[in-house]
């Protein structure tokens, strides 16, 4: 169920294309997306979700093309309503779990408190003084997802690069809720997975990439998401 | 009209040579082992010119972000680079006749060494660095960094040993030794400026490769392949 | 500016935590900075009264050496999975983090001076003054201002450890020379009141340059 296009446009990438040395890992990428769409990145490894997702939080820059997100406000303003999960922890494993999350909440310029719920909305507040080093990788995993909550009424654009791999079985039960939340929320989210199961029902629209270029744009089907699969 | 310029330039910098070594009469003092400083003096001088224009270079790629001003950084820092050695060479063998030591903790002299290395690390960095924006960015930023310090270095190698250091100023010279001076400097100036002119032409046909090679493998093509 | 004291603050606490939880880096590091001194007195001379000249000298290229390792260090925890990234995603203004990690290098360094000073009296057999304290600041100031804006821009290198000398210590050179004037002069107790002209040199270079780097952090530690 597409939405129309009364919502803004809060992704509209044109012509994008992103080279490393002189192999292109996306190009000719024609996207628009707007604002409480919820949708599906599929695609095998290599298929460049993960670097469209850096792109899309402005962390690289397109080679060609234009890329505009959230009515292309100034970077620093528009990273305040961007989050991203990437592949990456971006943890510091010296420092326990909520010296983690505070740190964010301070560079964020957000209270201390929002870190305690998150935290426990999370199921992490009793390991809340344990060193990020000892934790379990599921844990850790766990603690990146409450960083991704905090202040979360800033942020507009969501883009989760394969949640589920690391986490636990309850882990993933909780970004399930998470999803459901943002959704009925309106917020905007771009969740590439391999997961076709567990994410086909929390999305309005699928996309898979191939070779770097859209294969499928359309509402979610299963046999879509197989078709991506075949060799 | 290139080649003119090629050939115009080198004849005028043998000629210059011609001049520097035959037609200045030697030196009272030292002799002919003084021509060397035909050399090395305005090798000196373009090494100072060059830096200077990959300062501008940085300057206006910092401000305006066109790729155009890399290159010249690129160019004149490279070009800088080589002068700045032939001149700290030729220096180091006019000092073995006139002082007596190959070496000395003279401020130019000390300064132009690190001037070498500093400009020598600007390079490498550039050739570490393979995105051709952050390469042009961090560059800059270097460049910028390099020249601002050249007066506190000369300043603090002055005073921290300032040895036997007599600037020869023109009016103590031969007229026919000034001549031949400011003749094989702009000679020297001319020899430089057409290669910086090939320099950046090269540099530009690389970006403009890099240019075609940035226009993604087109849609018809892939759908061939597949 | 309210945001860019906390956001420097928040670097600032953050790497002052994570160095006392590993404090056995600062010491290896502080043991470097002995060794070194003891290798130059070693490779010199045995002479006590040259010793004594050459001192000043020592102690700053120890200090040196010692703060090339703890600038290359102090980038490691934003670099190793990409918590730079997050730092840049929470919205922080590249020149706080440049400010942060500045202040961060700045206390390293001078604790390191501050415990290899007394040494260095020891060693030497040197009379210490309490203007040299000043000349420490200034000194390590130095250093590390541009120290810290080259250790962010060689971070990401396999490289950084030739490169980061390379392009960092011919920069240093008006700070080691005025540093070691200034430090020979105060022990001298400044017969001929030079010391004016050296101090003011150095306070010309950290004010350049920590202005430079300000303005160039934010291009360089942005990312991208």
């Amino acid at each position: 169920m597409s939405l129309p296009g009364k919502n803004p446009i809060v992704i509209e990438l044109r012509g994008l294309g992103k080279r490393f040395g002189s192999h292109w890992v996306l190009s000719h990428l024609d996207l628009t997306v707007h604002a409480g769409e919820v949708v599906a990145l599929f695609g095998r490894n290599g298929s460049g979700k993960s670097t469209l997702l850096k792109i899309l939080a402005t962390l690289l820059v397109p080679t060609c093309g234009s890329c505009k997100i959230l009515g292309g406000q100034e970077l620093r303003e528009m990273r305040k309503s961007l989050r991203i999960l990437g592949h990456a922890k971006q943890l510091y494993t010296g420092l326990t779990v909520l010296e983690n999350l505070q740190l964010t909440a301070a560079i964020r310029g957000e209270g201390a408190s929002d870190c305690e719920l998150s935290l426990q909305r999370l199921g992490m507040y009793e390991a809340r003084h344990r060193k990020v080093a000892a934790l379990s990788e599921g844990m850790k995993k766990r603690v990146v997802l409450a960083k991704l909550l905090l202040g979360k009424e800033s942020a507009d654009l969501i883009l989760l690069d394969e949640p589920h791999p690391a986490l636990d079985v309850a882990g993933r039960k909780i970004l399930g809720e998470l999803l459901t939340n943002w959704r009925q929320e309106g917020k905007t989210i771009l969740l590439a997975s391999h997961d076709h199961e567990q994410v086909l029902t929390h999305v309005d629209r699928l996309l898979v990439l191939e070779q770097g270029r859209i294969g499928y744009d359309g509402p979610p089907s299963m046999t879509a998401a197989l078709a991506e699969v075949k060799p | 009209m290139k080649k003119i310029c090629i050939v115009g330039s080198i004849g005028f910098l043998m000629y210059a040579q011609y001049y520097g070594l035959v037609v200045a009469p030697s030196d009272r003092m030292m002799g002919d082992v003084y021509r060397i400083l035909f050399v090395h003096v305005p090798a000196a001088w373009m090494t100072m010119l060059f830096f200077f224009f990959s300062f501008i270079g940085s300057l206006l790629y910092l401000i305006r972000r066109q790729p155009r001003w890399d290159h010249l950084a690129l160019a004149t820092a490279e070009i800088g680079v080589v002068t700045n050695g032939l001149a700290l060479a030729l220096g180091s063998l006019w000092g073995k006749p006139t002082w007596g030591v190959w070496w000395t903790w003279d401020p130019r002299l000390t300064t132009t060494a690190l001037l070498f290395i500093m400009y020598g690390g600007y390079l490498m960095l550039r050739q570490l660095l393979e995105d051709p924006e952050r390469r042009a960015k961090v560059a800059a930023c270097i460049g910028l960094l390099i020249f601002l310090n050249v007066p506190i270095v000369y300043l603090s190698v002055k005073w921290w040993r300032s040895l036997h250091q007599v600037q020869s100023s023109p009016t103590t010279m031969d007229p026919a030794m000034v001549i031949a001076l400011r003749l094989n400097a702009f000679a020297l100036l001319g020899v430089l400026s057409v290669i910086l002119y090939h320099r950046l032409r090269l540099a530009r046909a690389l970006a403009e490769r890099d240019g075609a090679e940035s226009l993604p493998p087109p849609l018809v093509a892939s759908g061939g392949e597949k | 500016m309210n945001d860019f004291i906390r956001q420097a603050w928040a670097i600032f606490r953050k790497d002052v935590l994570l160095e006392i939880r590993e404090l056995r880096h600062f010491f290896a590091v502080l043991l470097f900075g002995v060794l070194m001194m003891l290798l130059f007195s070693f490779a010199l001379s045995v002479d006590p009264d040259v010793m004594r000249k050459m001192a000043p000298g020592l102690f700053w290229l120890a200090v040196l050496f010692a703060s090339l390792l703890s600038l290359d260090h102090s980038f490691r925890s934003e670099t190793e999975d990409e918590q730079w990234e997050g730092l840049l995603m929470a919205g922080i203004d590249p020149k706080a983090l440049y400010v942060g990690k500045l202040l961060t290098n700045l206390s390293f360094v001078s604790l390191l001076q501050l415990l290899l000073l007394p040494l260095m009296a020891i060693l030497f057999d040197l009379a210490l003054t309490p203007s040299l304290l000043g000349v420490l600041l200034l000194g390590s100031f130095g250093v590390t201002t541009l120290g810290t804006l080259y250790a962010g821009v060689t971070a990401t290198f396999h490289e950084r450890q030739m490169l980061l000398p390379l392009l960092l210590f011919p920069m240093l050179v008006p700070v080691l020379l005025a540093s070691v004037k200034v430090t020979e002069l105060a022990l001298a107790h400044d017969l001929f009141g030079q010391q004016m002209a050296w101090i003011r040199l150095l306070f010309v270079f950290d004010t350049v340059f920590f202005l430079g780097s300000l303005l160039l952090a934010e291009i360089l530690f942005d990312g991208a």
